[in-house]
């Protein structure tokens, strides 16, 4: 019924403007749209620049890391799970009013007790001063440690503390509530720590690593594995397809069952089969990937192949006496090569997905890498608590992914000759 | 008609009868799921040196595996056998090496369609400049291209057009640009496959009297394979025709056409449509359907469709016999059978 509307009838009886757009999109079948909609998406210039240039920052991210990272990314650089932005907090000693003691020192010997929150970023605070304090009396061979005690909330800690059970408590600034100025029997005895003044851009780690440079300094592994694992999947799967292709019969057909059974496996299994195989280590990790990713060169280049050495400029090659490897050099290759290109570019987006998978999983690279696999693996223990662990190393991944494939499926859809006019 | 086929070089040819590829029983066999099939069955012929030689049929009767025999280029499982002696040489006796080699220098083709026979990634000077270098890889390049300039120029490619990919290219020049290569390494031998086919009639034209030129400077023989045998009759000083796999007539272009001894000729040269076809009149159409190889016909593979089969032609294969002076045929209403109640025709030579 609608169909039968002219968009001047459309728009005269209507109450709201509606947009030529929507009109034309309305009179269109179903199937038409997903044509139209695929025409909008692949001929478009602007989705390939966009995902050239969101590459492009990648790669330099990736080349260039030290130029863009603050802080050494496997250097705990602050306090531990400091949210974006936020800058580090103040920490205060609080001891009983009747305590002697006027600083940190006098109250850390091994038989006293000191108590804060639980999970409270004040015992990394306290852990960091005690090991001022040990390196300054190193020379003197005294040891000072604190037996911790931990509560669950402030008036717990400062009730313990003004009953005399522990020796001095630690909190910061925020934890802190007005009951040590009020209540006599609590003094506060100064900072332990000074409260920072700038906090990191994407927050911090469980280790106190900075969230941001390791982002930046896992765009190099990301960048190496996909690249180099495609790279290694394109050298041994071109030349099989092309071989395999042209001399066809028995080699061809062992291969071609060889490669199937291998494409038949899902993708990550087989990965997972093959690094755990190879033990750790970064080559390995891109000869487990690549292993994946020869089937899919091998075939699309092999059934280019058969097409393309029927076509008569092959033969007429054969006719001037060329050699086989000649052929397949000369005349075959450059005309296989065009597709594989596109493949590539799809494939190193699914190699940095299946790498990161890969050491999600924790196999293959070690733990200290500034990986996004790793942070993503290690930041979901810390999901309820640091949102900033998972979010910005898996968008990272999108992000990359995304542009490498967009550029790979916008460049395929240009490039065919059959889709260019729809 | 007869005035519109008189090649003038024909008695030069016919004076140095040198033979340049002689084939003897030369078959080739596909092998398909209803077994093999005889695609070119033990044709028997010569070519000469320094002439044209038109190869006319039906399509489907073995005229392009024949070209394509002559090089050996069946891969297998597809069997040739028989001899194919080149300037004295078999040829069916060389190894890959010899016979790579003897590809493109002795002999070349041209193929049917001029645009999908060049490479289109490669330029047309790097074409011509490979089919050198295949032989003699030690040519430097600038020396190759200096010595094909001129054979270049003399096809009519111009010197700017050197750096043109094929699909620059016109379907006439793309065709000059294959026959340069095969002229390149001075070949003895041009298979020319439906070379002509796809151009339309004033490329083809041009590109015919290029061919018959090429034929008088550099002495090249060369085989015309065409299904069009008015572009044949033109141009050739002998013709070969096939049926169903098999040569059943072959000799001069004057004899083949005033006086068409085997009944597939005459009916082949009846339906060739002509403007001087009274109205009303209707073309003549042979009878019947080409014969399905994988089960040729008993015998004389013609007799099915034959309107002037013997007594014996659907018991007996006739063989092939000079029945006039360089006019074989392979029909039994010139020879004798003793089962034969036909007369059987003389040719007295006049």
């Amino acid at each position: 019924m609608k169909r039968e509307l002219t968009p001047e009838t459309e728009v005269e009886t209507g109450t709201t403007q509606v947009e030529q757009w929507q009109l034309d999109l309305d009179r269109v079948g179903f199937v038409r749209r997903m044509l139209l909609a695929r025409k909008w998406y692949g001929g478009d210039w602007w989705f390939v620049v966009i995902s050239a240039i969101l590459l492009l920052g990648i790669i330099i991210l990736g080349v260039f890391p030290q130029f863009f990272a603050p802080h050494d990314p496997r250097a705990e650089v602050g306090p531990s799970l400091l949210a974006p932005g936020q800058p580090p907090a103040g920490y205060y000693l609080i001891l009983p009013d009747e305590s002697t003691a006027s600083e940190l020192r006098e109250v850390a010997r091994s038989e006293n007790d000191i108590g804060y929150i639980v999970g409270s970023p004040a015992s990394q605070a306290l852990r960091e001063a005690i090991d001022v304090i040990n390196e300054d009396a190193a020379e003197t061979g005294e040891r000072y440690q604190p037996r911790p005690r931990r509560y669950n909330t402030v008036e717990e800690g400062l009730a313990a503390v003004a009953a005399g059970e522990i020796d001095a408590f630690i909190a910061s600034e925020g934890e802190l509530t007005d009951q040590v100025e009020t209540d006599p029997q609590l003094r506060n005895a100064g900072i332990i720590r000074e409260a920072g003044a700038q906090g990191f851009f994407l927050g911090t780690n469980q280790l106190g690593q900075d969230v941001f440079s390791r982002i930046i300094w896992g765009t190099r592994i990301a960048l190496i594995v996909g690249l180099s694992s495609a790279i290694v999947a394109f050298v041994i799967g071109v030349p099989l397809g092309l071989i395999s292709g042209f001399v066809s019969g028995r080699f061809d057909r062992g291969l071609t069952l060889l490669m199937d059974s291998m494409y038949s496996f899902p993708g990550l299994i087989l990965a997972i089969a093959i690094a755990a195989v190879l033990g750790a280590g970064i080559g390995n990790i891109i000869i487990a990937i690549a292993v994946l990713y020869i089937p899919t060169y091998f075939r699309i280049v092999r059934g280019q192949t058969l097409s393309v050495k029927e076509e008569l400029y092959v033969e007429a090659a054969r006719s001037l006496g060329t050699r086989p490897l000649t052929i397949i050099w000369r005349y075959i290759f450059p005309n296989v090569i065009p597709s594989v290109v596109i493949i590539f570019s799809v494939n190193v987006a699914d190699a940095i997905l299946t790498g990161t998978g890969l050491s999600f999983l924790g196999l293959g690279l070690p733990p200290d890498t500034p990986d996004w696999g790793i942070d993503l693996s290690r930041g979901q223990d810390y999901l309820r608590r640091a949102w900033w662990l998972i979010t910005f190393p898996g968008l990272m991944v999108t992000l990359v992914t995304l542009s490498f494939s967009m550029l790979g499926e916008s460049l395929s859809e240009i490039l065919n000759p059959r889709l260019a006019e729809l | 008609m007869s005035e519109t086929f008189k090649p003038q070089t024909f008695d030069q040819s016919a004076q140095t009868k040198q033979i340049l590829c002689q084939v003897r029983n030369l078959t080739v066999s596909y092998k398909t799921r209803l077994g093999p099939v005889n695609a070119v069955d033990r044709v028997t012929f010569d070519i000469y040196s320094g002439e044209i030689l038109g190869l006319v049929g039906e399509s489907g009767s073995g005229k392009s595996t024949l070209g394509k025999a002559l090089m050996r280029m069946h891969p297998p499982p597809t069997e040739t056998t028989g001899q194919i002696i080149f300037k004295g040489e078999d040829i069916m006796k060389y190894d890959d090496d010899e016979m790579r080699d003897f590809r493109g220098r002795k002999v070349s083709m041209i193929f049917q369609d001029p645009m999908t026979s060049l490479n289109p990634v490669q330029r047309v000077d790097e074409h011509v400049v490979e089919a050198i270098q295949v032989h003699e890889p030690k040519t430097k390049t600038a020396n190759a291209l200096q010595r094909v300039s001129s054979l270049l120029e003399r096809l009519g490619i111009a010197k700017r057009r050197l750096s043109s990919y094929p699909h620059h290219l016109s379907g006439g020049m793309r065709q000059r640009v294959m026959t340069g290569l095969g002229l390149v390494l001075n070949a003895n031998l041009i298979i020319a496959d439906e070379a002509t086919t796809s151009l339309d009639v004033i490329v083809e034209a041009k590109l015919v009297d290029l061919l018959r030129e090429i034929r008088d400077e550099f002495n090249v023989s060369i085989l015309m394979i065409s299904h069009n045998i008015a572009l044949v009759a033109e141009i050739a000083d002998r013709i070969a025709v096939m049926y169903a796999g098999q040569l059943v007539e072959i000799g001069s272009v004057y004899e083949v056409f005033d006086k068409p001894l085997h009944p597939y000729t005459k009916g082949l040269l009846k339906s060739i449509p002509n403007i001087r076809l009274d109205e009303g009149e209707e073309l003549y159409k042979m009878p019947g359907e080409p014969p399905n190889l994988t089960r040729p016909p008993q015998a004389c593979r013609f007799h099915p469709r034959c309107p002037e089969r013997t007594s014996v032609s659907d018991k007996y294969e006739p063989p092939l016999i000079e029945a006039s002076p360089g006019h074989w045929v392979k029909c039994w209403l010139y020879q004798d059978h003793p089962e034969k109640t036909n007369p059987t025709i003389k040719l007295d030579e006049e």
